[in-house]
């Protein structure tokens, strides 16, 4: 691994980020491949502060990083006193090697073998006459992460993530349906062994295009599996935890003041960078170590996600929560792992008290505005406590407090997820990685179309 | 076997705004180069950002070959074209001063609102040479707001967009354009109550279009998997509802070919033709797959296999100005949508978070959010009004799409 050197300007501040990327990519469609990446490049993003302005620049050429750090210098006006100005202050000086997955590096399978594992699952998908199309992906990435600060800061980390995407179009008649199957792990050997899943997923699609049917607008009772929670959770309150939408903002900061109470008690909601498994985050892209940040504790707003600047202009703890795409990008606030705690009910007690209501199983999309959208694919009735038919919802939405305040039970059980191809949108910088999750949840109310 | 180099080169200057200030200023240039050799049916491809070794691409892309990679058609070939588009846009130094002065003047008129996000200048050349006589070269610059507006104690993360693209930068039509957002927010009204409601989208952030153009990727269209798939030459939607691809100028900052070289000859390709399907979008392999015309949409990664794509699409305007479809009515401007759902069987619906009440001339005021519940193969036949021109901010031409909706298909959400 190089260990690069630079000169940084005097009374700025001043960090260089370095992303070393190796991808693979392989896509089928309905059985043929079509298309076949490895990809291994680098880049990297400077970043200059004088105290008023940011200054940015991206390069793929390693050696002219010293040059755009003087470029970029001479737009900035020196402050002697830089050292002093609370965001810098804020910038952590952390330095060592956290390379973690040197022993299970993704880049050292050969890709026959990535091929095998995707190709496994062929068969399964071609002997079904309702499958009219098929795509499948195999997706991994690992990316080495040097970051350097004019504060001293020296430290090279890795992440990385392997998944298997599989989506498929079924018809029935004038019914068309579709759905995907993904997978996603750390490391490429935990993605064995998922044909039975994939089984049980094809058959539950099935039965939903043979017999699904329209329901009733109105507001029902709803049961989210961990995928939708985990997606209600995202899109509803972790974009608003973003701490950079209430800077300069003195009326929205006196409306979300941390300690307010804000949805029932039984709710936690927590952003942890440092959670194992895929696009683990043991550092944003200021260098700063990532933290478990508990959103939500006890249905009180306990805290908000930050970047350094963030958490400087408002006064409160820095949480490692600033990330860039790659390495044209520069870092904004954004979540890492973001997910409902568990409760302490069984799955079953959910259902069980619940005459009638709906239970959401998958979800296609989420929005989170001053109302919040959630596109439902997989869903059904609830009956006397069962899961019952079918049904075809096109949206569920609701406003985010009310929807917090009517969270009346959490099951024991913490799922957690990530999409394979995808991932968060905010501004320009999309996908994303991102994790999601949460456990069962039930919600007293929610507005169904 | 044939060799093909394509090559993006994309400079941009991006000042981004936080509270209407300017917080950082973001100088780029990404290179990415594609090279790709056919042989006996087969492609392989090889990519590289930024600097590279030009024969280690090569070879790269000749080892890829082996993956078998299926490519049955022709590159294209004996066409040489070069066109460049470059207007006044100012330079660096001077468009930042420009954004200065406009934030400081928006300030100190609307402290009650803030601005945030980028506004940036973009120079893009693309060009694709091959050894069969293909020599394309695209250069164009324009500037590209992408603003986020919130007034002041609102919940929301922000309360509306405020997105335009052109070849030329004046502040003061900038600064027009926020001053009637903002001043059309600040004044909250009720919807009106009727029968039935006007509605106008822009037609990029509709929805149920994307949607559309979905439903006529090629691959999806040819293999059955379409709600359109066997429909060509029928008559689906609206007599005045025409959708089609022109991949130039003025129409579209786009290079004029796509990533196959393949041109739009001049008014470009309907894929829907006064409401009849004439054909979906294609790439050379799924043209010939599924025996259809050749549309010139083919879209790739810089390292990636062509496969159908859009990367602009254009509803045909009727010869009326905005003010005459709306014949003296109101109408409901919709400036913010989420996007919805449709089930199996076509029930859509589609929330709209922000929409202003719109009187033929001015904004008047905004309205509440609200749900629109619609059947999918309804919107583009029984709603459909009609597509035009309007120049509701300052003098930037946009394009809307006006629909009809009873006053069932709409329900206030708070």
């Amino acid at each position: 691994m190089k260990d690069y050197s630079f000169h940084f300007p005097k009374n700025l501040y001043s960090d260089v980020r370095i992303e070393t990327i190796s991808e693979t990519k392989i896509d089928y469609l309905s059985g043929e491949l079509s298309d076949l990446k490895q990809r291994n490049h680098m880049g990297a993003f400077i970043r200059i502060f004088d105290g008023k302005r940011w200054y940015y620049s991206s390069v793929c050429d390693m050696d002219k990083i010293q040059y755009e750090i003087y470029s970029l210098a001479c737009m900035a006006k020196p402050d002697s006193s830089i050292f002093k100005n609370p965001i810098v202050m804020n910038f952590e000086v952390n330095s060592g090697c956290y390379i973690k997955f040197n022993d299970n590096d993704i880049t050292n399978i050969a890709i026959d073998k990535k091929d095998k594992l995707l190709k496994k699952n062929f068969p399964l998908l071609n002997e079904r006459p309702m499958i009219n199309m098929w795509a499948a992906s195999y997706v991994d990435r690992r990316v080495v992460k040097d970051f350097y600060s004019s504060k001293g800061a020296n430290i090279v980390f890795d992440t990385q993530m392997a998944g298997m995407e599989i989506s498929f179009n079924l018809v029935y008649g004038k019914r068309k349906f579709s759905e995907r199957f993904q997978k996603q792990s750390s490391t490429f050997y935990n993605l064995q062994n998922n044909e039975n899943e994939l089984i049980q997923f094809i058959d539950k699609c099935e039965s939903f295009i043979l017999e699904s049917r329209r329901i009733e607008s109105g507001e029902y009772p709803i049961i989210l599996s961990p995928f939708a929670t985990g997606i209600f959770a995202h899109e509803s309150f972790g974009h608003k935890s973003e701490a950079d939408f209430i800077v300069g903002d003195e009326l929205i900061k006196k409306a979300w003041p941390l300690g307010k109470k804000i949805g029932s008690s039984y709710l936690n909601i927590v952003d942890d960078g440092d959670y194992e498994q895929s696009w683990f985050v043991p550092f944003d892209d200021e260098g700063t170590k990532s933290k478990k940040t508990y959103l939500i504790k006890d249905g009180i707003l306990t805290d908000r996600l930050h970047s350094a600047s963030t958490a400087a202009l408002l006064g409160e703890n820095i949480t490692g929560n600033a990330r860039a795409i790659n390495y044209n990008f520069e870092p904004i606030v954004r979540m890492t792992s973001t997910f409902i705690l568990p409760g302490r009910c069984k799955k079953q007690q959910l259902f069980n008290e619940l005459k009638h209501g709906i239970y959401i199983d998958t979800v296609k999309s989420g929005s989170g505005r001053s109302i919040f959208t959630l596109t439902p694919s997989l869903a059904y009735y609830i009956k006397n406590g069962c899961i019952a038919e079918p049904v075809n919802i096109s949206l569920i939405t609701g406003n985010l407090f009310e929807t917090l305040d009517r969270v009346d039970a959490l099951s024991d059980e913490l799922e957690i997820f990530s999409f394979v191809n995808g991932g968060c949108g905010k501004l320009d910088q999309f996908p994303l990685p991102v994790k999601f999750g949460g456990p069962y949840m039930r919600v007293k109310g929610m507005n169904v179309q | 076997m044939i060799c093909e180099k394509l090559i993006d080169v994309t400079r941009e200057t991006a000042v981004n705004l936080v509270q209407t200030e300017i917080e950082s200023i973001k100088r780029t240039n990404v290179s990415k180069t594609s090279f790709r050799t056919y042989s006996h049916g087969y492609i392989g491809v090889a990519g590289a950002v930024g600097p590279h070794n030009e024969l280690e691409l090569e070879r790269v892309a000749k080892e890829a070959l082996k993956h078998k990679i299926i490519y049955p058609c022709e590159p294209s070939k004996q066409c040489k074209e070069k066109r460049i588009s470059l207007s006044e846009i100012n330079n660096e130094d001077q468009f930042i001063t420009e954004i200065e002065i406009l934030t400081d003047s928006l300030r100190s008129k609307h402290s009650d609102y803030s601005l945030s996000n980028k506004i940036s200048i973009i120079n893009r050349e693309t060009y694709i040479q091959n050894d069969c006589g293909l020599d394309l070269y695209n250069r164009v610059n324009y500037f590209s707001v992408k603003l986020l507006f919130k007034q002041k104690g609102s919940k929301n993360i922000f309360d509306g967009k405020i997105f335009i693209s052109d070849r030329e930068f004046v502040r003061q039509k900038l600064c027009q354009s926020c001053e009637a957002v903002f001043s059309a927010y600040t004044n909250i009204i009720d919807l009106p109550y009727t029968n039935d409601y006007i509605i106008m989208f822009n037609i990029l952030d509709f929805f149920p279009l994307r949607k559309l153009t979905e439903d006529l990727n090629g691959y999806k269209f040819g293999s059955g998997n379409s709600p359109l798939s066997n429909k060509r030459w029928e008559k689906v939607f609206n007599e005045d509802f025409t959708l089609y691809q022109n991949l130039n100028l003025p129409d579209t900052f786009e290079p004029f070919f796509d990533a196959e070289g393949v041109l739009n000859e001049s008014g470009g390709f309907n894929f829907i033709d006064h409401g009849i399907i004439v054909s979906p979008y294609t790439d050379k392999k799924t043209a010939s797959m599924f025996k259809l015309p050749l549309t010139g949409s083919a879209v790739a990664e810089y390292d990636g296999i062509p496969k159908p794509g859009l990367t602009q699409f254009k509803l045909n305007l009727c010869n009326k100005t905005l003010k005459d479809l709306l014949g003296g009515q109101k109408a409901i401007l919709v400036m913010d949508m989420s996007r919805g759902g449709v089930t199996i069987e076509g029930d859509i619906n589609f929330p709209v978070q922000l929409a202003m009440l719109f009187d033929g001339e001015t904004l008047i005021g905004r309205l509440p959010p609200f749900n629109i519940s619609a059947n999918y193969h309804s919107l583009f036949n029984e709603n459909f009004i009609g597509a035009t021109r309007g120049d509701i901010f300052s003098n930037w031409g946009e394009d809307y799409l006006l629909m009809n909706f009873g006053a069932s298909s709409i329900d206030c959400i708070e």
